[in-house]
Protein backbone atom coordinates (compact mmCIF):
# COMPACT_ATOMS: atom_id res chain seq x y z
CA UNK A 1 0.00 0.00 0.00
CA UNK A 2 1.51 3.27 -0.74
CA UNK A 3 0.42 6.29 1.87
CA UNK A 4 -2.09 8.48 0.20
CA UNK A 5 -0.70 11.88 1.79
CA UNK A 6 0.79 14.19 -0.52
CA UNK A 7 4.22 14.32 1.57
CA UNK A 8 5.10 10.61 0.74
CA UNK A 9 4.25 10.63 -2.64
CA UNK A 10 7.73 11.21 -3.72
CA UNK A 11 8.31 8.29 -5.18
CA UNK A 12 5.01 8.93 -7.97
CA UNK A 13 5.96 10.78 -11.16
CA UNK A 14 7.12 14.11 -9.76
CA UNK A 15 4.73 16.43 -11.83
CA UNK A 16 1.68 14.69 -9.88
CA UNK A 17 2.80 16.49 -6.67
CA UNK A 18 1.30 19.83 -8.01
CA UNK A 19 -1.95 18.18 -8.15
CA UNK A 20 -1.98 16.84 -4.63
CA UNK A 21 0.25 19.13 -2.63
CA UNK A 22 -2.50 19.96 -1.16
CA UNK A 23 -4.70 17.02 -1.08
CA UNK A 24 -5.43 15.09 2.51
CA UNK A 25 -4.83 11.90 3.67
CA UNK A 26 -8.43 11.93 4.70
CA UNK A 27 -9.74 13.31 1.97
CA UNK A 28 -8.43 10.48 0.24
CA UNK A 29 -10.02 8.16 2.26
CA UNK A 30 -13.58 9.53 1.85
CA UNK A 31 -13.53 9.74 -1.88
CA UNK A 32 -12.17 6.19 -2.31
CA UNK A 33 -14.60 4.93 0.17
CA UNK A 34 -17.14 6.87 -2.40
CA UNK A 35 -15.72 5.73 -5.50
CA UNK A 36 -17.99 3.15 -5.16
CA UNK A 37 -20.61 4.90 -3.96
CA UNK A 38 -20.83 7.79 -5.95
CA UNK A 39 -24.15 9.49 -5.15
CA UNK A 40 -22.58 9.52 -1.54
CA UNK A 41 -20.31 12.14 -3.28
CA UNK A 42 -23.05 14.64 -4.42
CA UNK A 43 -23.43 16.62 -1.04
CA UNK A 44 -20.09 17.06 -0.47
CA UNK A 45 -19.50 18.30 -3.99
CA UNK A 46 -22.33 20.80 -3.59
CA UNK A 47 -20.68 22.06 -0.90
CA UNK A 48 -17.41 22.71 -1.74
CA UNK A 49 -19.24 24.31 -4.84
CA UNK A 50 -20.90 26.58 -2.67
CA UNK A 51 -17.90 27.62 -1.21
CA UNK A 52 -16.18 28.45 -3.79
CA UNK A 53 -17.98 30.50 -5.34
CA UNK A 54 -17.74 32.99 -2.34
CA UNK A 55 -13.67 32.26 -2.51
CA UNK A 56 -12.41 35.80 -3.66
CA UNK A 57 -12.13 35.44 -7.61
CA UNK A 58 -8.84 36.89 -8.31
CA UNK A 59 -7.17 34.05 -5.50
CA UNK A 60 -9.08 31.50 -6.73
CA UNK A 61 -7.67 31.71 -10.28
CA UNK A 62 -4.74 31.97 -8.88
CA UNK A 63 -4.59 28.55 -6.98
CA UNK A 64 -7.56 26.76 -7.82
CA UNK A 65 -6.54 23.01 -6.86
CA UNK A 66 -5.51 24.65 -3.32
CA UNK A 67 -8.66 25.51 -2.62
CA UNK A 68 -11.14 22.66 -4.48
CA UNK A 69 -8.68 20.49 -2.05
CA UNK A 70 -8.67 22.79 0.63
CA UNK A 71 -12.08 23.34 1.27
CA UNK A 72 -13.14 19.72 0.21
CA UNK A 73 -11.16 18.20 3.05
CA UNK A 74 -13.09 20.95 4.77
CA UNK A 75 -16.58 20.04 4.32
CA UNK A 76 -15.69 16.34 4.52
CA UNK A 77 -14.68 17.03 8.25
CA UNK A 78 -18.10 18.35 8.98
CA UNK A 79 -19.84 16.17 7.45
CA UNK A 80 -18.50 13.26 9.56
CA UNK A 81 -18.83 15.23 12.79
CA UNK A 82 -22.82 16.21 11.95
CA UNK A 83 -23.46 11.97 10.33
CA UNK A 84 -22.90 11.59 13.96
CA UNK A 85 -25.48 13.56 15.27
CA UNK A 86 -28.04 12.66 12.44
CA UNK A 87 -30.76 10.94 13.55
CA UNK A 88 -33.58 10.70 10.90
CA UNK A 89 -34.36 7.29 9.07
CA UNK A 90 -31.96 6.62 6.19
CA UNK A 91 -32.17 3.40 4.50
CA UNK A 92 -29.84 2.57 1.54
CA UNK A 93 -30.86 -1.47 0.09
CA UNK A 94 -27.43 -1.17 -1.79
CA UNK A 95 -25.50 -0.52 0.94
CA UNK A 96 -27.20 -3.09 2.83
CA UNK A 97 -26.46 -5.71 0.02
CA UNK A 98 -23.38 -4.84 -0.05
CA UNK A 99 -22.23 -4.82 3.97
CA UNK A 100 -24.41 -8.09 4.30
CA UNK A 101 -27.15 -7.09 7.02
CA UNK A 102 -24.43 -4.57 8.76
CA UNK A 103 -25.65 -1.09 9.31
CA UNK A 104 -24.92 1.63 7.25
CA UNK A 105 -22.62 3.86 9.54
CA UNK A 106 -20.48 0.41 10.17
CA UNK A 107 -18.32 0.84 7.21
CA UNK A 108 -15.25 -1.28 6.31
CA UNK A 109 -12.54 -0.39 7.81
CA UNK A 110 -9.85 1.54 5.25
CA UNK A 111 -7.90 -0.88 4.18
CA UNK A 112 -10.39 -3.47 2.91
CA UNK A 113 -11.87 -0.50 1.15
CA UNK A 114 -9.03 0.35 -0.61
CA UNK A 115 -8.34 -3.25 -1.64
CA UNK A 116 -11.51 -3.52 -2.91
CA UNK A 117 -11.64 -0.21 -4.99
CA UNK A 118 -7.60 -2.37 -6.11
CA UNK A 119 -9.79 -4.91 -7.07
CA UNK A 120 -12.51 -2.96 -8.86
CA UNK A 121 -9.67 -1.45 -11.06
CA UNK A 122 -7.70 -4.14 -12.01
CA UNK A 123 -11.18 -5.73 -13.00
CA UNK A 124 -11.70 -2.22 -15.28
CA UNK A 125 -8.39 -2.49 -16.44
CA UNK A 126 -8.80 -5.87 -17.85
CA UNK A 127 -11.82 -4.59 -19.88
CA UNK A 128 -9.70 -1.60 -21.85
CA UNK A 129 -8.81 -1.86 -25.24
CA UNK A 130 -5.21 -2.59 -25.34
CA UNK A 131 -4.24 1.10 -26.19
CA UNK A 132 -5.40 1.92 -23.17
CA UNK A 133 -3.46 -0.42 -21.19
CA UNK A 134 -0.31 0.12 -23.06
CA UNK A 135 -0.65 3.61 -22.34
CA UNK A 136 -1.75 3.54 -19.12
CA UNK A 137 1.34 1.23 -17.10
CA UNK A 138 3.61 3.30 -19.42
CA UNK A 139 2.16 6.29 -17.74
CA UNK A 140 1.16 5.40 -14.13
CA UNK A 141 2.15 2.55 -13.52
CA UNK A 142 5.67 3.04 -14.89
CA UNK A 143 6.00 6.96 -14.01
CA UNK A 144 7.13 7.45 -18.16
CA UNK A 145 6.45 11.15 -19.21
CA UNK A 146 4.59 11.11 -22.83
CA UNK A 147 7.22 11.47 -24.58
CA UNK A 148 8.65 8.14 -23.14
CA UNK A 149 5.90 6.41 -23.10
CA UNK A 150 5.46 7.22 -27.03
CA UNK A 151 8.93 6.00 -27.70
CA UNK A 152 8.15 2.76 -25.96
CA UNK A 153 4.81 2.40 -27.51
CA UNK A 154 4.77 3.45 -31.05
CA UNK A 155 2.25 5.98 -30.86
CA UNK A 156 2.10 10.05 -30.97
CA UNK A 157 2.59 11.99 -28.17
CA UNK A 158 -0.94 13.46 -28.45
CA UNK A 159 -2.41 9.94 -29.27
CA UNK A 160 -0.44 8.79 -25.54
CA UNK A 161 -2.16 11.80 -23.87
CA UNK A 162 -5.44 11.73 -25.58
CA UNK A 163 -5.50 7.85 -24.68
CA UNK A 164 -4.50 8.12 -21.13
CA UNK A 165 -7.04 11.19 -20.61
CA UNK A 166 -9.58 8.43 -22.27
CA UNK A 167 -8.27 5.41 -20.25
CA UNK A 168 -9.00 7.14 -16.72
CA UNK A 169 -12.39 8.14 -17.72
CA UNK A 170 -13.08 4.79 -18.70
CA UNK A 171 -11.57 3.37 -15.46
CA UNK A 172 -14.09 5.74 -13.62
CA UNK A 173 -16.89 4.78 -15.61
CA UNK A 174 -16.65 1.30 -14.81
CA UNK A 175 -15.32 1.76 -11.16
CA UNK A 176 -18.86 3.44 -11.07
CA UNK A 177 -21.29 0.84 -12.89
CA UNK A 178 -22.74 -0.49 -9.87
CA UNK B 1 -25.30 -4.79 -19.80
CA UNK B 2 -24.54 -2.41 -23.29
CA UNK B 3 -28.24 -0.84 -22.09
CA UNK B 4 -26.04 0.30 -18.66
CA UNK B 5 -23.20 1.29 -20.67
CA UNK B 6 -24.99 3.22 -22.59
CA UNK B 7 -26.77 4.96 -19.82
CA UNK B 8 -23.48 6.47 -18.48
CA UNK B 9 -22.64 8.52 -21.53
CA UNK B 10 -23.83 11.60 -19.06
CA UNK B 11 -20.97 10.72 -16.63
CA UNK B 12 -18.75 9.57 -19.61
CA UNK B 13 -18.54 12.99 -20.68
CA UNK B 14 -18.17 14.56 -17.10
CA UNK B 15 -15.26 11.45 -16.65
CA UNK B 16 -13.54 12.45 -19.53
CA UNK B 17 -13.45 16.32 -18.87
CA UNK B 18 -12.20 15.66 -15.55
CA UNK B 19 -9.41 13.04 -16.73
CA UNK B 20 -8.33 16.13 -19.02
CA UNK B 21 -8.13 18.47 -16.51
CA UNK B 22 -5.64 16.39 -14.27
CA UNK B 23 -3.40 16.27 -17.62
CA UNK B 24 -3.49 20.05 -17.95
CA UNK B 25 -2.92 21.21 -14.58
CA UNK B 26 0.05 18.87 -14.08
CA UNK B 27 1.23 20.95 -16.92
CA UNK B 28 -0.03 24.37 -15.23
CA UNK B 29 0.27 26.84 -16.77
CA UNK B 30 -2.02 29.85 -15.94
CA UNK B 31 -4.28 29.92 -18.79
CA UNK B 32 -4.79 26.21 -17.22
CA UNK B 33 -5.74 27.26 -13.91
CA UNK B 34 -7.66 30.10 -15.07
CA UNK B 35 -9.92 27.76 -17.31
CA UNK B 36 -10.05 24.97 -14.79
CA UNK B 37 -11.46 27.75 -12.04
CA UNK B 38 -14.21 28.28 -14.65
CA UNK B 39 -15.29 25.02 -15.03
CA UNK B 40 -15.72 24.04 -11.16
CA UNK B 41 -17.90 26.78 -11.32
CA UNK B 42 -20.41 25.90 -13.55
CA UNK B 43 -21.46 23.11 -12.10
CA UNK B 44 -21.23 21.16 -8.58
CA UNK B 45 -21.23 18.34 -11.12
CA UNK B 46 -17.91 19.11 -12.14
CA UNK B 47 -16.82 19.69 -8.71
CA UNK B 48 -18.21 16.03 -7.62
CA UNK B 49 -16.39 14.45 -10.98
CA UNK B 50 -12.92 15.96 -10.54
CA UNK B 51 -12.91 15.07 -6.84
CA UNK B 52 -13.29 11.76 -7.78
CA UNK B 53 -11.15 11.59 -10.59
CA UNK B 54 -8.25 12.72 -8.14
CA UNK B 55 -8.97 10.12 -5.70
CA UNK B 56 -9.11 7.46 -8.60
CA UNK B 57 -5.73 9.42 -10.21
CA UNK B 58 -3.75 8.76 -6.90
CA UNK B 59 -5.13 5.32 -6.41
CA UNK B 60 -3.66 5.25 -10.20
CA UNK B 61 -0.12 5.68 -8.64
CA UNK B 62 -0.02 2.59 -6.60
CA UNK B 63 -1.98 0.15 -9.81
CA UNK B 64 -0.31 -3.17 -9.96
CA UNK B 65 2.64 -2.54 -7.77
CA UNK B 66 4.35 -5.90 -8.74
CA UNK B 67 4.42 -4.93 -12.44
CA UNK B 68 2.62 -8.11 -12.70
CA UNK B 69 0.37 -6.64 -15.64
CA UNK B 70 2.41 -7.29 -19.08
CA UNK B 71 2.22 -3.94 -21.42
CA UNK B 72 -0.09 -5.25 -24.21
CA UNK B 73 1.89 -4.73 -27.40
CA UNK B 74 0.13 -2.35 -30.33
CA UNK B 75 2.15 -3.35 -33.28
CA UNK B 76 -0.18 -6.52 -33.83
CA UNK B 77 -3.13 -4.82 -33.41
CA UNK B 78 -5.62 -2.59 -35.63
CA UNK B 79 -5.85 0.84 -34.38
CA UNK B 80 -9.44 1.81 -32.80
CA UNK B 81 -10.47 3.83 -30.23
CA UNK B 82 -13.96 3.56 -29.13
CA UNK B 83 -15.40 6.35 -28.72
CA UNK B 84 -19.14 7.95 -28.26
CA UNK B 85 -20.88 8.56 -31.22
CA UNK B 86 -20.68 11.96 -33.02
CA UNK B 87 -22.97 11.85 -35.57
CA UNK B 88 -22.99 14.72 -38.18
CA UNK B 89 -26.47 16.15 -39.45
CA UNK B 90 -26.72 15.21 -43.07
CA UNK B 91 -29.38 15.53 -45.50
CA UNK B 92 -31.44 17.24 -43.23
CA UNK B 93 -35.39 17.49 -43.62
CA UNK B 94 -37.04 20.48 -46.13
CA UNK B 95 -38.01 23.71 -44.21
CA UNK B 96 -40.69 23.65 -42.59
CA UNK B 97 -41.87 27.14 -41.63
CA UNK B 98 -45.18 26.47 -42.99
CA UNK B 99 -47.36 23.63 -42.00
CA UNK B 100 -48.63 23.29 -45.79
CA UNK B 101 -44.83 22.10 -46.24
CA UNK B 102 -43.75 18.64 -46.69
CA UNK B 103 -41.88 17.95 -43.70
CA UNK B 104 -39.40 14.74 -44.00
CA UNK B 105 -38.49 13.29 -40.60
CA UNK B 106 -34.76 13.47 -40.13
CA UNK B 107 -34.56 9.31 -39.18
CA UNK B 108 -33.28 7.72 -36.13
CA UNK B 109 -30.03 6.23 -36.00
CA UNK B 110 -29.72 2.72 -37.07
CA UNK B 111 -28.92 2.14 -33.46
CA UNK B 112 -32.66 3.36 -32.36
CA UNK B 113 -35.29 0.82 -32.50
CA UNK B 114 -37.85 1.76 -35.07
CA UNK B 115 -40.34 4.42 -34.19
CA UNK B 116 -44.27 4.30 -34.28
CA UNK B 117 -45.22 7.11 -36.75
CA UNK B 118 -47.10 9.58 -34.49
CA UNK B 119 -50.02 8.72 -33.39
CA UNK B 120 -50.83 7.61 -37.30
CA UNK B 121 -53.94 5.49 -36.70
CA UNK B 122 -55.75 8.50 -34.57
CA UNK B 123 -55.08 11.39 -37.40
CA UNK B 124 -56.46 8.56 -40.46
CA UNK B 125 -59.68 7.92 -38.24
CA UNK B 126 -59.94 11.53 -37.30
CA UNK B 127 -58.84 12.69 -41.30
CA UNK B 128 -61.51 10.10 -42.42
CA UNK B 129 -64.74 11.88 -40.42
CA UNK B 130 -63.25 15.33 -41.88
CA UNK B 131 -63.31 13.91 -45.66
CA UNK B 132 -66.94 13.85 -45.36
CA UNK B 133 -67.50 17.43 -44.05
CA UNK B 134 -64.60 19.46 -45.30
CA UNK B 135 -63.23 17.93 -48.00
CA UNK B 136 -59.69 17.19 -49.22
CA UNK B 137 -58.24 19.62 -48.86
CA UNK B 138 -58.18 19.61 -45.28
CA UNK B 139 -56.90 15.81 -45.15
CA UNK B 140 -53.95 17.02 -47.23
CA UNK B 141 -53.21 19.92 -44.28
CA UNK B 142 -53.75 17.79 -41.40
CA UNK B 143 -51.56 14.89 -42.38
CA UNK B 144 -48.59 17.14 -43.36
CA UNK B 145 -48.79 19.13 -40.18
CA UNK B 146 -48.01 15.87 -38.45
CA UNK B 147 -45.61 14.31 -40.83
CA UNK B 148 -41.74 14.61 -39.44
CA UNK B 149 -42.83 13.69 -35.64
CA UNK B 150 -41.84 10.19 -34.53
CA UNK B 151 -42.94 8.40 -31.39
CA UNK B 152 -41.07 6.89 -28.52
CA UNK B 153 -42.13 5.39 -26.30
CA UNK B 154 -41.18 3.29 -22.45
CA UNK B 155 -43.98 0.79 -20.82
CA UNK B 156 -44.20 0.81 -16.88
CA UNK B 157 -40.85 0.04 -15.67
CA UNK B 158 -38.69 -0.02 -18.88
CA UNK B 159 -35.85 2.35 -19.84
CA UNK B 160 -34.78 3.48 -23.16
CA UNK B 161 -31.65 5.55 -24.69
CA UNK B 162 -31.81 6.26 -27.82
CA UNK B 163 -29.47 8.75 -30.27
CA UNK B 164 -31.37 10.38 -31.96
CA UNK B 165 -29.85 11.80 -35.61
CA UNK B 166 -28.37 14.78 -35.11
CA UNK B 167 -25.80 13.10 -31.96
CA UNK B 168 -28.38 14.13 -29.17
CA UNK B 169 -29.71 11.54 -26.47
CA UNK B 170 -32.67 10.48 -25.05
CA UNK B 171 -33.25 8.43 -22.36
CA UNK B 172 -36.72 7.74 -21.83
CA UNK B 173 -37.64 6.93 -18.40
CA UNK B 174 -40.60 4.27 -17.12
CA UNK B 175 -44.17 5.09 -18.83
CA UNK B 176 -42.80 7.82 -21.20
CA UNK B 177 -44.15 8.92 -24.15
CA UNK B 178 -42.02 11.52 -26.60
CA UNK B 179 -42.49 12.82 -30.18
CA UNK B 180 -39.45 14.33 -31.79
CA UNK B 181 -39.02 15.97 -34.96
CA UNK B 182 -35.75 16.89 -36.76
CA UNK B 183 -35.50 19.58 -39.48
CA UNK B 184 -33.21 22.18 -41.01
CA UNK B 185 -33.82 25.01 -38.24
CA UNK B 186 -34.95 23.28 -35.28
CA UNK B 187 -35.14 20.46 -32.98
CA UNK B 188 -38.49 19.82 -31.55
CA UNK B 189 -39.46 17.64 -28.89
CA UNK B 190 -42.65 16.90 -27.33
CA UNK B 191 -43.00 14.94 -24.06
CA UNK B 192 -46.34 13.74 -24.08
CA UNK B 193 -45.82 12.22 -20.83
CA UNK B 194 -43.29 10.73 -18.09
CA UNK B 195 -39.45 11.68 -17.73
CA UNK B 196 -36.78 12.09 -19.88
CA UNK B 197 -33.12 13.09 -19.88
CA UNK B 198 -31.52 14.74 -22.62
CA UNK B 199 -28.34 15.34 -23.51
CA UNK B 200 -28.44 18.05 -26.66
CA UNK B 201 -25.33 17.77 -29.17
CA UNK B 202 -24.50 21.47 -29.61
CA UNK B 203 -25.76 23.05 -33.03
CA UNK B 204 -25.81 26.54 -32.80
CA UNK B 205 -28.16 26.93 -36.37
CA UNK B 206 -30.87 24.28 -35.01
CA UNK B 207 -32.66 25.14 -31.27
CA UNK B 208 -33.08 22.31 -29.66
CA UNK B 209 -36.33 22.78 -27.72
CA UNK B 210 -38.49 20.14 -25.62
CA UNK B 211 -41.98 21.42 -25.01
CA UNK B 212 -43.82 20.01 -22.27
CA UNK B 213 -47.94 20.92 -20.97
CA UNK B 214 -47.02 24.56 -20.41
CA UNK B 215 -43.78 25.62 -21.47
CA UNK B 216 -40.90 25.41 -24.01
CA UNK B 217 -37.05 24.46 -22.69
CA UNK B 218 -34.73 25.22 -25.14
CA UNK B 219 -31.10 23.71 -24.47
CA UNK B 220 -27.64 25.12 -26.01
CA UNK B 221 -25.15 22.20 -26.06
CA UNK B 222 -26.25 21.50 -22.78
CA UNK B 223 -28.19 17.96 -20.59
CA UNK B 224 -31.26 18.12 -19.13
CA UNK B 225 -33.62 16.22 -16.97
CA UNK B 226 -37.73 17.29 -17.74
CA UNK B 227 -40.23 15.27 -15.48
CA UNK B 228 -43.81 15.76 -16.76
CA UNK B 229 -46.06 14.76 -13.52
CA UNK B 230 -49.45 14.77 -12.81
CA UNK B 231 -49.07 18.47 -11.02
CA UNK B 232 -47.00 20.38 -13.05
CA UNK B 233 -43.42 20.11 -14.91
CA UNK B 234 -39.91 20.11 -13.14
CA UNK B 235 -36.58 20.89 -15.33
CA UNK B 236 -33.02 20.31 -14.21
CA UNK B 237 -30.61 21.32 -15.25
CA UNK B 238 -27.15 19.19 -15.20
CA UNK B 239 -24.77 20.69 -17.55
CA UNK B 240 -24.56 24.08 -19.62
CA UNK B 241 -27.75 26.36 -19.46
CA UNK B 242 -31.14 26.10 -20.50
CA UNK B 243 -34.21 28.90 -20.98
CA UNK B 244 -37.72 27.56 -20.12
CA UNK B 245 -40.89 29.85 -21.78
CA UNK B 246 -44.29 29.76 -20.28
CA UNK B 247 -46.45 29.29 -23.74
CA UNK B 248 -49.76 31.16 -24.77
CA UNK B 249 -52.39 29.90 -23.23
CA UNK B 250 -54.38 30.26 -26.07
CA UNK B 251 -51.85 28.12 -28.12
CA UNK B 252 -52.08 25.53 -25.60
CA UNK B 253 -56.12 25.46 -26.17
CA UNK B 254 -55.69 24.45 -29.29
CA UNK B 255 -53.50 22.19 -29.08
CA UNK B 256 -55.54 20.47 -26.87
CA UNK B 257 -58.46 20.75 -29.33
CA UNK B 258 -56.92 18.65 -31.65
CA UNK B 259 -55.66 16.22 -29.30
CA UNK B 260 -51.73 17.14 -28.88
CA UNK B 261 -49.93 19.63 -27.43
CA UNK B 262 -49.56 21.59 -30.36
CA UNK B 263 -45.94 23.46 -31.11
CA UNK B 264 -45.75 27.30 -30.67
CA UNK B 265 -43.66 29.38 -31.86
CA UNK B 266 -41.34 30.19 -28.81
CA UNK B 267 -38.28 31.04 -29.34
CA UNK B 268 -37.42 30.92 -32.86
CA UNK B 269 -34.94 33.94 -32.80
CA UNK B 270 -33.55 33.54 -29.80
CA UNK B 271 -30.44 30.79 -30.99
CA UNK B 272 -28.39 32.56 -33.37
CA UNK B 273 -26.97 35.22 -30.58
CA UNK B 274 -25.46 31.91 -28.76
CA UNK B 275 -26.81 33.00 -25.54
CA UNK B 276 -29.53 32.89 -25.14
CA UNK B 277 -31.18 36.43 -25.76
CA UNK B 278 -34.92 36.61 -24.30
CA UNK B 279 -37.52 34.78 -26.24
CA UNK B 280 -39.46 36.55 -28.64
CA UNK B 281 -41.91 38.85 -26.05
CA UNK B 282 -45.61 39.30 -27.32
CA UNK B 283 -45.52 36.03 -29.49
CA UNK B 284 -45.56 33.18 -27.28
CA UNK B 285 -43.78 33.55 -24.31
CA UNK B 286 -44.54 35.29 -21.06
CA UNK B 287 -42.02 34.71 -18.92
CA UNK B 288 -38.90 33.67 -19.16
CA UNK B 289 -36.44 31.85 -16.45
CA UNK B 290 -33.28 30.64 -17.03
CA UNK B 291 -31.53 28.06 -14.98
CA UNK B 292 -28.27 27.12 -15.08
CA UNK B 293 -26.42 23.20 -14.26
CA UNK B 294 -27.44 22.40 -11.36
CA UNK B 295 -30.23 24.36 -10.85
CA UNK B 296 -34.00 23.37 -11.21
CA UNK B 297 -37.44 24.74 -11.97
CA UNK B 298 -40.87 23.54 -11.18
CA UNK B 299 -43.87 25.02 -14.35
CA UNK B 300 -47.32 24.27 -12.63
CA UNK B 301 -49.96 23.27 -14.46
CA UNK B 302 -51.02 27.44 -14.89
CA UNK B 303 -47.89 28.05 -16.39
CA UNK B 304 -45.80 29.32 -13.57
CA UNK B 305 -42.56 29.11 -13.48
CA UNK B 306 -41.11 28.75 -10.31
CA UNK B 307 -36.88 28.22 -9.44
CA UNK B 308 -36.49 25.87 -6.74
CA UNK B 309 -34.12 26.29 -3.88
CA UNK B 310 -33.27 23.08 -3.04
CA UNK B 311 -32.67 21.33 -6.42
CA UNK B 312 -30.67 18.00 -6.39
CA UNK B 313 -29.67 17.40 -9.31
CA UNK B 314 -28.62 13.59 -8.51
CA UNK B 315 -32.04 12.95 -7.29
CA UNK B 316 -33.56 14.20 -10.70
CA UNK B 317 -31.04 11.89 -12.33
CA UNK B 318 -30.93 8.77 -10.78
CA UNK B 319 -33.17 7.10 -12.06
CA UNK B 320 -30.66 6.66 -15.46
CA UNK B 321 -29.24 3.60 -12.56
CA UNK B 322 -32.45 2.71 -11.46
CA UNK B 323 -32.30 4.46 -7.99
CA UNK B 324 -34.67 6.11 -6.46
CA UNK B 325 -33.00 8.78 -3.86
CA UNK B 326 -35.23 10.65 -1.06
CA UNK B 327 -34.55 13.21 1.08
CA UNK B 328 -36.90 14.00 3.85
CA UNK B 329 -39.49 13.19 1.38
CA UNK B 330 -43.18 12.93 2.36
CA UNK B 331 -44.33 8.89 2.27
CA UNK B 332 -46.59 10.08 -0.31
CA UNK B 333 -44.70 10.77 -2.57
CA UNK B 334 -42.13 7.87 -2.33
CA UNK B 335 -45.19 5.25 -3.17
CA UNK B 336 -46.12 7.66 -5.88
CA UNK B 337 -42.65 7.35 -7.11
CA UNK B 338 -42.07 3.47 -6.81
CA UNK B 339 -45.77 3.05 -8.45
CA UNK B 340 -44.39 4.72 -11.34
CA UNK B 341 -41.89 1.99 -12.35
CA UNK B 342 -43.85 -0.93 -11.36
CA UNK B 343 -47.28 -2.71 -12.19
CA UNK B 344 -47.30 -4.77 -9.79
CA UNK B 345 -47.27 -4.52 -6.30
CA UNK B 346 -48.64 -0.57 -6.25
CA UNK B 347 -48.22 0.82 -3.11
CA UNK B 348 -51.50 2.79 -1.25
CA UNK B 349 -51.19 4.50 1.67
CA UNK B 350 -54.44 5.13 4.10
CA UNK B 351 -54.54 8.07 6.50
CA UNK B 352 -52.94 11.46 5.66
CA UNK B 353 -50.46 10.45 9.18
CA UNK B 354 -49.47 8.19 7.11
CA UNK B 355 -48.77 10.00 4.07
CA UNK B 356 -46.95 13.19 4.83
CA UNK B 357 -44.02 11.05 7.24
CA UNK B 358 -40.86 11.15 6.30
CA UNK B 359 -38.06 9.67 5.08
CA UNK B 360 -34.85 9.25 3.52
CA UNK B 361 -32.96 6.49 1.55
CA UNK B 362 -31.72 5.26 -1.59
CA UNK B 363 -33.61 2.56 -3.38
CA UNK B 364 -33.93 0.48 -6.72
CA UNK B 365 -36.48 0.88 -8.38
CA UNK B 366 -36.98 -3.03 -9.11
CA UNK B 367 -36.69 -3.70 -5.31
CA UNK B 368 -40.19 -2.63 -4.00
CA UNK B 369 -40.19 -4.89 -1.65
CA UNK B 370 -37.11 -3.14 0.04
CA UNK B 371 -39.69 -0.49 1.02
CA UNK B 372 -41.80 -2.58 2.19
CA UNK B 373 -39.81 -3.88 5.13
CA UNK B 374 -38.86 -0.99 5.53
CA UNK B 375 -42.43 0.44 6.79
CA UNK B 376 -42.82 -3.05 7.73
CA UNK B 377 -40.22 -2.39 10.55
CA UNK B 378 -41.59 0.75 11.81
CA UNK B 379 -43.32 -0.01 15.03
CA UNK B 380 -46.42 1.84 14.73
CA UNK B 381 -47.17 1.01 11.19
CA UNK B 382 -49.31 -2.14 9.61
CA UNK B 383 -48.36 -3.27 6.02
CA UNK B 384 -50.36 -5.64 4.49
CA UNK B 385 -50.64 -7.24 1.32
CA UNK B 386 -54.35 -7.23 -0.56
CA UNK B 387 -53.84 -8.85 -4.10
CA UNK B 388 -51.77 -6.68 -6.82
CA UNK B 389 -51.80 -3.86 -3.54
CA UNK B 390 -49.55 -3.06 -0.22
CA UNK B 391 -51.69 -1.33 2.13
CA UNK B 392 -49.45 0.62 4.76
CA UNK B 393 -51.80 2.07 7.55
CA UNK B 394 -50.97 3.58 10.85
CA UNK B 395 -51.85 0.94 13.62
CA UNK B 396 -53.66 3.55 15.88
CA UNK B 397 -55.64 4.53 12.87
CA UNK B 398 -56.92 0.94 11.63
CA UNK B 399 -59.11 0.78 15.45
CA UNK B 400 -61.25 3.59 16.38
CA UNK B 401 -59.22 4.67 18.87
CA UNK B 402 -58.75 8.39 17.37
CA UNK B 403 -60.43 10.15 19.92
CA UNK B 404 -60.58 14.12 19.40
CA UNK B 405 -60.31 16.90 22.24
Amino acid sequence: MVDPTPEAAGSGPQLASSIFRKYKAELHRWLTRRLRNPDAADDVAQEVFIRLSRVDKADYVRKPLAYVFGIAFHVISELQIKEEQDRFVSYDSEALDRLGESPDHAAPDEFVDRLNLQKQLEKAFAELPPHYQTVLLLCKRDGMSYEEAAAASGLSVHTVEKYLVRARARMMEMAWDR
Amino acid sequence: MSDMKSGNQMDRLLAEQSSEWIERLERGNAQDRKEFAEWTGESRRHVRHFLMMAALEKELESFDPERKLPVPDLRHQGAEVVQLGERAMKGAAPKEDSPHNQVAAAPLSSGASPAKRFAVSGWWSLAAVLVLFIGLATVTYLLSRNEGWEELSTSVGEQRSVELADGSIVHLNTGTRVAVRLSENARDIRLLEGEALFKVHHDASRPFRVHTERAVIQAIGTQFNVYRGADGTTVSVVEGRVQISAEDPGAQRDGAESGTTDVPRAGNAEESSGNGAVATAGDAALFVTRLAAGEEARIDTKGRIEPQRDADITRATAWRERRLIFKQDSLQKIVTEFNRYNQVPQFKLIGTSVATRRYSGAFSVDDPESLSSLLASEPDLLVQRSGNEILVRAKLETGSFANSP
